[in-house]
C-alpha cells in the first residue's frame, strides 16, 4: 500500500504524523535536497508536486465565500467535486499569515475525511479556535500544523538557527539575550506571548511562511518554549502589545 | 492559486481524459517516460491541468496518443487559448498605452 493514500480505520494523530511525513519526505526527495539548510517548504511547490499529483484536489481562491454566523468563512471543502475554496481575503496577491494554515487545513479535511458526504465550511472561530468541539476540525489541524511543521525539522531549524538544543524559559517581563544565527540581540519582553513570537518569527520562513502564532503554539508543544510563570499565550494580547510597541516607538 | 476561467480548457480536458481512465498523474508519467519522456514531472502535469500551462505541439501529440484523443483537437484546442491568451495580452498592453498617453496628454496641455 503507499504510503499516501488516506488513511484507513481510525485517524490518530500518529496516522496523520505518519502520512504527513511520508507528502514531506516525497517533496524533498522531489526537489532532490541533501542538507538541512536547503529545506524551505514553499506552498506553490508543495501543491504541485506533492498534494495534486496525490489528491486532484483543485484550488479555487477567486470565490468570496461570504459569512457563517456572523463570522467569516476562510475555507470551504467540497470531497465530492474534489474542489477546495478559499476566500480571496486572505488568498494571494493579499499577504495574510492565516493562509497557509487555513490550505492545510482545508486539504485535511479533503484528505482525511474523503467519505463525509457533506462539505466543510470552515471560519476563523473552526481553524483557529484553542476549543474545538468537532473532532474533523481537530483532525484537519493536525493535519495542517504537521505537514507545514514536521516535528523533527522543527526541533532541526531551531538547533541551526538558535544554536542550542535546551528550550527557552521565560520567567517574566524582562530583557532576554538570543542568540540568533551566530549573533547575540536584546529583546525586550512584555509577555509570554510577546516572548513566543519573538522566538518563532524567524523560523516562519522556512516553513511556508506559517503564521507566528502557528509556530509559537508548535514551539511550545515541542518542548522548545517552557514558561515558569503564570501567563497564558493569547494571541490577542500579542496583537495589543504589537500595537502599543509600534506606537511607543513612534512616541 | 491561479485561476484562468476559458484558459485552462486545455488542462480540463486533459484531466478529464485521464480520470476517464482512471489513471493517476503518477501512472500519466510512466506512460510518457515509458515513451522517452524522461524529464517530465509531477509539477509539470500540475501545471498543465491547473494553471493552463500549454506544453509543445510534440508533447501535446504524445499525450494525445496516449490518452486515445484527437491530436488534431487537442492541437486545435491549444492553439486556441494560445491566441485567446495573445489577444488578452495584447488588449492590456494598448489599454495600458492609451492610458499612459492620456495621462501625458493631459499634463501636457496643463503645462501649456
Amino acid at each position: 500500500m503507499k504510503a499516501t493514500t488516506p488513511i484507513k480505520g481510525r485517524i490518530t494523530r500518529d496516522s496523520i504524523k505518519a502520512l504527513t511525513y511520508s507528502l514531506i519526505q516525497e517533496y524533498i526527495r522531489e526537489k532532490g535536497w541533501r542538507y538541512l539548510n536547503e529545506f524551505t517548504l514553499n506552498l506553490k511547490d508543495l501543491y504541485e508536486i506533492i498534494l495534486y499529483p496525490h489528491f486532484e484536489y483543485k484550488v479555487v481562491t477567486s470565490v468570496d465565500l461570504g459569512f457563517y454566523e456572523d463570522m467569516k468563512v476562510l475555507g470551504k471543502t467540497i470531497t465530492k467535486e474534489k474542489v477546495i475554496l478559499i476566500d480571496p481575503s486572505i488568498s494571494p496577491p493579499n499577504v495574510d499569515p492565516r493562509y497557509p494554515f487555513t490550505f492545510g487545513h482545508e486539504f485535511g479535511h479533503g484528505v482525511l475525511h474523503v467519505d463525509a458526504s457533506e462539505s466543510f465550511r470552515c471560519t476563523q472561530e473552526s481553524i483557529f479556535g484553542r476549543r474545538h468541539t468537532n473532532i474533523r476540525e481537530t483532525q484537519a489541524n493536525t493535519f495542517s500544523a504537521n505537514l507545514f511543521m514536521p516535528d523533527n525539522l522543527v526541533v532541526a531549524q531551531f538547533r541551526c538557527c538558535y544554536e542550542q538544543a535546551h528550550p527557552f524559559r521565560y520567567i517574566g517581563r524582562r530583557r532576554y539575550w538570543v542568540k540568533r544565527f551566530g549573533a547575540s540581540i536584546p529583546i525586550d519582553v512584555t509577555s509570554f506571548s510577546h516572548f513566543c513570537i519573538q522566538i518563532a518569527a524567524p523560523l516562519c520562513f522556512r516553513f511556508g511562511n506559517i503564521s507566528k502564532t502557528s509556530m509559537a503554539i508548535k514551539l511550545q508543544g515541542l518542548g522548545l518554549i517552557e514558561n515558569h510563570t503564570n501567563e497564558e499565550f493569547d494571541n490577542e494580547a500579542t496583537k495589543i502589545g504589537d500595537v502599543l510597541r509600534v506606537a511607543l516607538k513612534k512616541l | 492559486m491561479r485561476q484562468g476561467g476559458d484558459l485552462k480548457t486545455f488542462g480540463e480536458r486533459v484531466r478529464d481524459r485521464r480520470q476517464a481512465r482512471g489513471w493517476t498523474i503518477r501512472d500519466l508519467i510512466q506512460k510518457l517516460q515509458a515513451r522517452g519522456q524522461k524529464s517530465v514531472s509531477p509539477a509539470y502535469i500540475t501545471r498543465v491541468e491547473q494553471y493552463g500551462e500549454i506544453p509543445r505541439p510534440e508533447f501535446i501529440c504524445m499525450l494525445a496518443d496516449i490518452l486515445g484523443d484527437d491530436a488534431k483537437k487537442m492541437l486545435e484546442c491549444a492553439r486556441n487559448i494560445k491566441v485567446q491568451r495573445f489577444d488578452m495580452n495584447l488588449e492590456e498592453k494598448y489599454q495600458k498605452a492609451a492610458g499612459l498617453y492620456r495621462v501625458q496628454e493631459g499634463r501636457r496641455k496643463k503645462s501649456e
